[in-house]
């Protein structure tokens, strides 16, 4: 049930999914990995949004180094944990949600237990060894993965489906080479946001999801494609789904 | 033959263009077309191959936007009209 406070705070998007959508937001439960460059752009709109539960991993501290683009995370937070940094932020944004911070490192063994209840997990990491984890866990539950990676002025984004479309390991099978990325923010929030518009899609059953393509943004040129792709049948990690 | 190739990127700014239209001999592969462009742009060689020639294994090659998911990418043969393009996915976050 929508609440008269909740009617009025989220009236613009009941225009667009009705109250039914809007109660789907509320009953829903999403994993952010990150809470970075890509984690506080997605986790301000989900919350804006009034997604009803948020789990929001990250084990850093938050630095100077980080502030032209980890949106949630001010001058005055250097040397705070980010999640709590984000929590503060959020629940002041949002106090209708329930927002759960944890600082900590994702593992192969804590995973199970970070996205245990949750109905999508959205990546904002920023290497691809954790990226195959939350891939790996999202086909083995059958829950949606909704994919972002930024340098420069680029982007790429994709959304995975198990066993409907192509995973990540699928379209990625190799991680590329670990580097300190150069980033401006500008771009985080172009691959944030339409992480979050996908994961709102997902959640509310409109739209078309980015599904077997691969959305890719370059900055630089002001231009953005899509490229089709597929299923690897011999995928290690989802080539045993139907 | 015409091909159309496309490039993204990092790619994108060694080629100075996203879209280039090509003439290929009939039966060319993409080790050939990979090979002209390289001698044409500086520095694309080692954003696409490591030290031993190979294509370095994080990029994705796509022959009319599909990728081609061979263990021998640079052999496919490609055909008239065909768009080949390289993506080379980014990581941070
Ligand atoms: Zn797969």
């Amino acid at each position: 049930m929508i609440t008269d406070e909740e009617q009025k705070r989220y009236a613009r998007q009941i225009l667009l999914s009705g109250e039914e959508g809007q109660e789907r937001l509320k009953a829903a439960s999403v994993l952010v990995a990150g809470a970075g460059g890509l984690g506080t752009v997605i986790s301000l709109y989900l919350a804006a949004a009034g997604v009803g539960r948020l789990r929001i991993i990250d084990c850093d501290i938050v630095e100077s180094s980080n502030l032209n683009r980890q949106i949630l995370h001010w001058s005055r937070d250097v040397g705070r944990p980010k999640t709590a940094s984000v929590k503060e932020k959020l629940a002041a944004l949002n106090p209708l949600i329930r927002i759960e911070a944890e600082q900590s490192r994702i593992t192969e063994e804590n995973m199970g237990a970070l996205a245990q209840g949750c109905n999508l997990i959205v990546d904002a990491m920023d290497n691809f060894p954790t990226r195959y984890l939350l891939n790996r866990t999202a086909v083995d539950r059958g829950i949606p993965f909704i994919h972002g990676a930024v340098r420069g002025f680029f982007g790429q984004t994709t959304t995975v489906i198990p066993g409907k479309g192509p995973c990540l390991r699928c379209l990625f099978p190799v991680s590329p080479p670990p580097e300190v990325f150069p980033i401006v923010g500008a771009t985080c929030g172009v691959i944030g946001s339409i992480e979050a518009a996908e994961a709102i899609k997902l959640l509310t059953g409109q739209g078309e999801p980015l599904m077997g393509r691969i959305f890719i943004w370059d900055g630089l040129a002001g231009n953005a494609d899509s490229i089709i792709v597929e299923r690897n049948p011999a995928c290690p990690d989802c080539g045993n789904l139907p | 033959m015409k091909v159309t190739f496309r490039t993204f990127a990092t790619f994108r700014e060694v080629t100075g263009a996203g879209e280039i239209e090509m003439i290929l001999p009939p039966g060319e592969k993409i080790r050939g077309l990979l090979e002209e462009l390289c001698n044409a742009h500086p520095g694309l060689r080692e954003r696409l191959f490591d030290a031993a020639g190979q294509i370095k294994p994080h990029i994705l090659i796509l022959k009319n936007g599909r990728s081609v998911a061979s263990l021998q990418p640079l052999d496919t043969v490609i055909d008239e009209g065909d768009v080949i393009a390289v993506f080379p996915p980014v990581a941070g976050g």
